[in-house]
């Protein structure tokens, strides 16, 4: 988890820092691709979804943004297993319940970025795990 | 969308159709593989869902649910991957499910598309023939054994997406044919032309292929025991059509049918080693499948070495011999297969191979005790169920160097068809093909000893000390000589070499 892992005060920028900015950019890419974004941090009690979106196709969109400086750790995407699978999972159940959507298409995406000083490359992986 | 096709697993030798159940749905995305599947089953979900994508056909995901019915069954076929993708793509409306109604699939799908062959087709044909299935898709190594089966029609499938096409109408499969490979020449490699000497074996090996009586050969080593027994599948008659599907339908689950083979039309030669366990021999596993006595059904079941198989191996023959099905009890599964054989054993009369044999220059150096207890690891019970025993003795110099061919198969075999022949007319009624498996009742109604012979009966019983079971034993053989030889009735000469057969070689029979 991008908030919790190194960071410390070498850094100049703080790992969170870097996570907030990254779903930032993510959010903005959704939005240049035509999805609407419904929420940003949709937190509940099992945890949080970083992004629910609708596409043009009124698909639901669950996406879960991984922001890295480095790939020595891995890819961004790599980092989202099967546990974080499943909370994801159980936060989607909640907002389709909250919002009565249930019979709505859904999916749940992976959006990372790879940060390289000021640009990112993004990579969305549409229909990342179920 | 919901859609539903067929495709089959195996249960002991028998095909089971099972209904394919796919549902659709919106929803959070997901896919439930439900109804007992077995591990391989139950990844098939990747297998399909890859071989799908690559086959060029992009499905969004959704809430799928898939169904295996009926639910009690275990599914532990691969052969299930096709059916469930064919669902699947029907139920997302890429198929129309009409085509789907008299059809079954059966094939392993690879993640790049392809169809992999699966064992035990030949069982799933027969069974969706019975089920009024009238379209059968299977990889295009399982078509010739598909095609045994009368009445329906078979398409060798490549690829999943050859089948797509297919079904969707863009490009229309052609129904297999059956290949050449179905009717193969029978070319024995093993022929008794090969054997010098030993008259007296091999007619007691015609006698026992005639009467499909159980043989059992004593012998020093190197007199010729294994040669003579891998031959006796040359001289037995041929499958008939009935038998050979039975027995292509053992080794279809088994899995040990050649790549592309049609039909089995040879006799099974079984030879398993001595350290064979016990449910090597008849059969096992949580669900059971077959084991030598069934591989062996209509052919022979050749033990080698016989007092070198442990005890309890020996002894779990006697149920599949005596009944020619074996009945195998686990957890998952009882089930019952056939095990009609004729066993042929060979030994060695003592541990070191040369007791009561003085012509071949050894001596034998084994104590009593010793002897006794090599010879006493097969039990009378067992003993008892083989017809036939005979001492094999060491070849002669003359014979061995004779440059004349015995008596080929061929030959041998045409008398044994003969009597086979005047053997099944007698039992017709009975429901048996064959003397040996006549039991008491029948003997003493279709086999009446009378004048000469019986006399000559009566007398060797007394003298020898016959029980009633080696009494039954000698008439049964009898019936045989006299069978091969075209005579109506038992004679004395048939009760003398009867007698003969079932002659001391130095086990505790009786």
């Amino acid at each position: 988890m991008a908030g919790r892992a190194a960071g410390g005060e070498k850094d100049p920028m703080g790992a969170k820092e870097l996570g907030r900015r990254g779903e930032e950019a993510a959010a903005a890419y959704l939005m240049r691709r035509g999805y609407r974004v419904l929420e940003r941090n949709y937190r509940v009690a099992p945890g949080e979804i970083d992004i629910i979106a609708e596409a043009a196709d009124h698909t639901l969109v669950f996406a879960e943004v991984k922001t890295r400086r480095t790939t020595r750790f891995g890819r961004p995407s790599e980092a989202v297993d099967y546990r974080k699978q499943q909370k994801i999972i159980t936060c989607a159940r909640w907002y389709l319940q909250e919002n009565r959507l249930q019979e709505r298409y859904c999916r749940f995406d992976v959006i990372e970025l790879n940060v390289h000083g000021e640009k990112a490359t993004i990579r969305h992986i549409k229909g990342a795990f179920e | 969308m919901f859609a539903k096709t067929q495709g089959a697993t195996t249960l002991g030798i028998d095909g089971r159709i099972i209904d394919v159940e796919v549902d659709v749905s919106n929803g959070l995305p997901g896919f439930e593989l439900v109804g007992l599947p077995d591990a391989s089953v139950k990844e098939s979900k990747e297998r399909v869902r890859t071989a799908i994508k690559n086959s060029g056909i992009a499905l969004r995901q959704e809430r799928v649910t898939v169904n295996l019915a009926p639910a009690e069954v275990r599914k532990d076929s691969a052969g299930l991957d096709l059916p469930i993708a064919v669902g699947l793509l029907a139920a997302y409306a890429v198929l129309p499910t009409e085509a789907l109604a008299k059809a079954l699939f059966a094939a392993e799908l690879s993640l790049d598309g392809k169809c992999r062959p699966v064992s035990g087709v030949l069982p799933m044909a027969i069974a969706a023939r019975e089920r009024g299935l009238t379209e059968l898709f299977v990889a295009a190594e399982n078509a010739d054994e598909a095609l045994l089966i009368d009445g329906v029609k078979v398409y060798a499938l490549h690829s999943l997406s050859e089948l797509v096409h297919h079904l969707t109408g863009e490009a229309a499969l052609v129904p297999a044919v059956p290949g050449q490979a179905a009717e193969r020449a029978e070319a024995f490699s093993d022929d008794f032309a090969d054997v010098q000497g030993q008259f007296q074996a091999k007619r007691a090996l015609e006698i026992a292929a005639a009467g499909g009586h159980n043989v059992l050969m004593v012998g020093v080593p190197g007199s010729g025991k294994t040669m003579l027994a891998r031959r006796m599948s040359s001289i037995l008659p041929a499958l008939t059509r009935e038998e050979a599907l039975e027995v292509t339908k053992i080794y279809s689950i088994a899995g040990l049918l050649p790549p592309g083979g049609g039909l089995v039309t040879e006799r099974p030669f079984r030879s398993p080693h001595h350290t064979a366990s016990q449910t090597a021999m008849i059969g096992g596993g949580s669900v059971p499948r077959p084991g030598e006595v069934t591989l062996a059904h209509h052919g022979v079941l050749f033990l080698d070495e016989l007092p070198e198989f442990s005890k309890t191996t020996l002894e779990v023959l006697r149920q599949p011999l005596e009944d020619r099905r074996v009945t195998i009890s686990r957890v998952h599964a009882t089930l019952t297969f056939p095990s009609s054989m004729i066993l042929v054993c060979a030994m060695n009369p003592c541990p070191c191979g040369y007791h009561g044999d003085a012509t071949s220059g050894h001596t034998c150096e084994c104590s009593p005790s010793e002897i006794r207890r090599y010879t006493q690891k097969m039990s009378g019970p067992l003993l008892d169920r083989i017809d036939i025993h005979i001492r094999v003795p060491h070849v002669k110099y003359q014979e061995l160097s004779s440059r004349k061919k015995a008596e080929p198969s061929a030959a041998i075999r045409a008398r044994v068809e003969k009597a086979r022949a005047i053997e099944s007319k007698r039992l017709a009624g009975a429901g048996i093909f064959c003397n040996a498996q006549m039991n008491h009742a029948m003997l003493m109604e279709l086999c009446p000893v009378e004048g000469e012979a019986k006399t000559m009966l009566e007398l060797a019983f007394q003298r020898l000390h016959l029980s009633a079971r080696s009494y039954d034993r000698i008439i049964k053989v009898a019936r045989t000589i006299a069978d091969l030889a075209g005579e109506a009735h038992i004679g004395a000469p048939h009760i003398a070499e009867a007698i003969q057969l079932r002659g001391d070689v130095g086990l505790n029979v009786e």
